[in-house]
């Protein structure tokens, strides 16, 4: 089969790779249809996440159809349309038992620190290929997927795989009263629908904070928020305060994680000198942007082993600061319905599509923010 | 909220965004809400489970109580980059060392891999040549 594979920094290329197949009772093997490109990967193919091995297939938001089925597997047979989580997870563990799908225990030997096992995010997350090629191994198969309904298109839901309940979990653990003011930092994919769940959960005013014009724009269309690009003010905390009436917002967002523009010292230090894991700026302006006693929640990616983060001013303003990886299974079901009953369009944000030949042309895009992009979307076997 | 679909099953009249969009107000109406709940398995989840032996070589932390249920066979360590990967994983992740190795590991793979493509490159330019002179001296 063709698959996306990564060669190093900057470099990713499509190759040959021999098709997957069954390897655990509980396998199935997936015909991918449709294969998105998260700002996450960006982080991988900056080679910014340890143990990220050449050879690589990238990938963790697919749909695809049931191809070959484990003999253990019951809930899915040949031919069903599948959505699925990014996340591997047992459904039994110790975590799994408690909802915690993405702290599962029992599919990534190589961290017990960083998550479950993830399809296509380095083997810090497990080394499971990854599902932007033209197949796909997806264990514990009667956990993860969910059938897509007859009457909906792969497009519809795709976004279920990752940023939508990832963007929907920022929200929840923001912990949102109605009528409460939400900025959220970080105005791609995950932010748009954190923007979008914080409206569904009631609040007052919301506010989204990004550099990139078009994204903004996008931004005030899509959702009708309020926006700011921090790169048109002196200082972005200052002018976020007195947006916020002095004190700050109720629950601020970060959407962005380790690649935060805004501090040139810290990109210095994170990205050049490599002495943090990356850049925690927009974490910063969270908790200095927060009111006292108000919420940060975080879904942006941040790595190992440490971060700069204001962390004395979040105990002293009382900041209650809430962040996981998205149990994507727990919101499948809500979501869904959100969808079919017209509340989110979550394809509107899809604004190229490309065969995977093109992946490393959908990267470089992406990459830019070039042509207004917000959302590419890989098609390994065409339009079928 | 309008939930109109056209035949084709696109939607034709989504709601406004903005304020007014109240659907999940309650936080009890939050699916994550409490993020932990009380244990119970996930409906369809595996009765009994057999564990995946690798084929190849799977690194694990140090201090794994049991192996984990599934593995994946992908790019397993090798050469120069690998034994620095299997140094790597002697040190509990706690510890920056091991992170640091592994990012060390992945700059060595990709230049090695490099150096390796150039090197072929160089060996088919070399033949290539040696067959042109040779045809010529002929
Ligand atoms: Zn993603
Ligand atoms: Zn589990």
């Amino acid at each position: 089969m063709r698959a996306l594979a990564y060669f190093g920094p900057g470099n990713v290329r499509v190759v040959k790779k021999p098709d997957p197949r069954i390897e655990h009772p509980q396998d199935v093997v997936l015909r991918v249809t449709r294969a998105a490109i998260c700002g996450s990967d960006l982080h991988l193919l900056h080679g910014l996440v340890p143990d990220t091995r050449v050879g690589c297939t990238l990938g963790h938001e697919f749909t695809g159809v049931v191809e070959e089925v484990g003999r253990d597997v019951k809930t899915l047979k040949r031919g069903d349309r599948v959505v699925v989580p990014f996340n591997i997870s047992c459904g039994r563990c110790f975590f799994c038992e408690r909802g915690l799908f993405a702290n599962c225990e029992n599919t990534n030997p190589s961290s017990n620190d960083i998550a479950s096992g993830v399809y296509g995010y380095s083997h810090t997350t497990g080394g499971f290929e990854g599902g932007q090629a033209e197949y796909v191994r997806v264990p514990f198969a009667d956990v993860g997927p969910t059938r897509i309904p007859e009457d909906m298109e792969d497009e519809e839901v795709l976004f279920l795989s990752d940023i939508l309940p990832t963007g929907y979990q920022a929200a929840e653990m923001g912990e949102i009263q109605k009528g409460e003011t939400v900025i959220v930092f970080g105005s791609g994919p995950v932010g748009l629908f954190a923007q979008l769940s914080a409206w569904l959960m009631g609040a007052g005013r919301v506010i989204a904070v990004d550099r990139v014009p078009e994204r903004l724009h996008f931004a005030r269309q899509f959702n009708g928020v309020e926006i700011l690009n921090f790169e048109e003010v002196d200082d972005p905390v200052m002018t976020l305060r007195e947006m916020t009436g002095g004190r700050g917002a109720d629950v601020c967002i970060d959407a962005v994680g380790m690649e935060a523009e805004g501090s040139t010292l810290e990109r210095a230090l994170g990205l050049k000198a490599n002495l943090e894991a990356g850049v925690a700026t927009a974490l910063a302006w969270c908790i200095q942007t927060a009111r006292k006693g108000g919420n940060v929640s975080i879904v942006g990616v941040y790595g190992p082993p440490w971060n700069l983060v204001p962390i004395g001013t979040a105990m002293n303003k009382g900041l209650t600061l809430r962040m996981n990886q998205c149990n994507v299974k727990r919101y499948l079901p809500h979501l869904l319905k959100h969808i079919r009953e017209g509340r989110i369009d979550a394809r509107r944000i899809i604004t190229h599509r490309f065969p995977l030949e093109r992946a490393p042309e959908a990267y470089d895009l992406f990459e830019k923010r070039a042509r207004g992009c917000i959302k590419c979307v890989l098609l390994p076997h065409g339009e079928a | 909220m309008s939930t109109d679909r056209r035949a084709d099953g696109l939607h034709t009249h989504l709601p406004p965004a903005g304020p007014g969009r109240v659907d999940d107000v309650d936080p009890t109406a939050r699916p994550g809400v409490p993020m932990e709940h009380l244990p119970e398995p996930f409906p369809t989840a595996p009765e009994r489970v057999v564990v995946q032996r690798p084929r190849v070589e799977v690194l694990q932390i140090p201090g794994r109580k049991k192996p984990v249920w599934v593995v994946s066979n992908a790019q397993p360590p090798r050469g120069l980059s690998g034994r620095l990967r299997r140094r790597a994983f002697r040190i509990p992740e706690h510890h920056p060392q091991h992170w640091m190795l592994l990012l060390a590991a992945d700059r060595l793979e990709v230049r090695l891999t490099r150096a390796k493509r150039w090197l072929g490159f160089a060996a088919g330019a070399l033949a290539l040549w040696a067959v042109l002179r040779a045809i010529e001296d002929r």
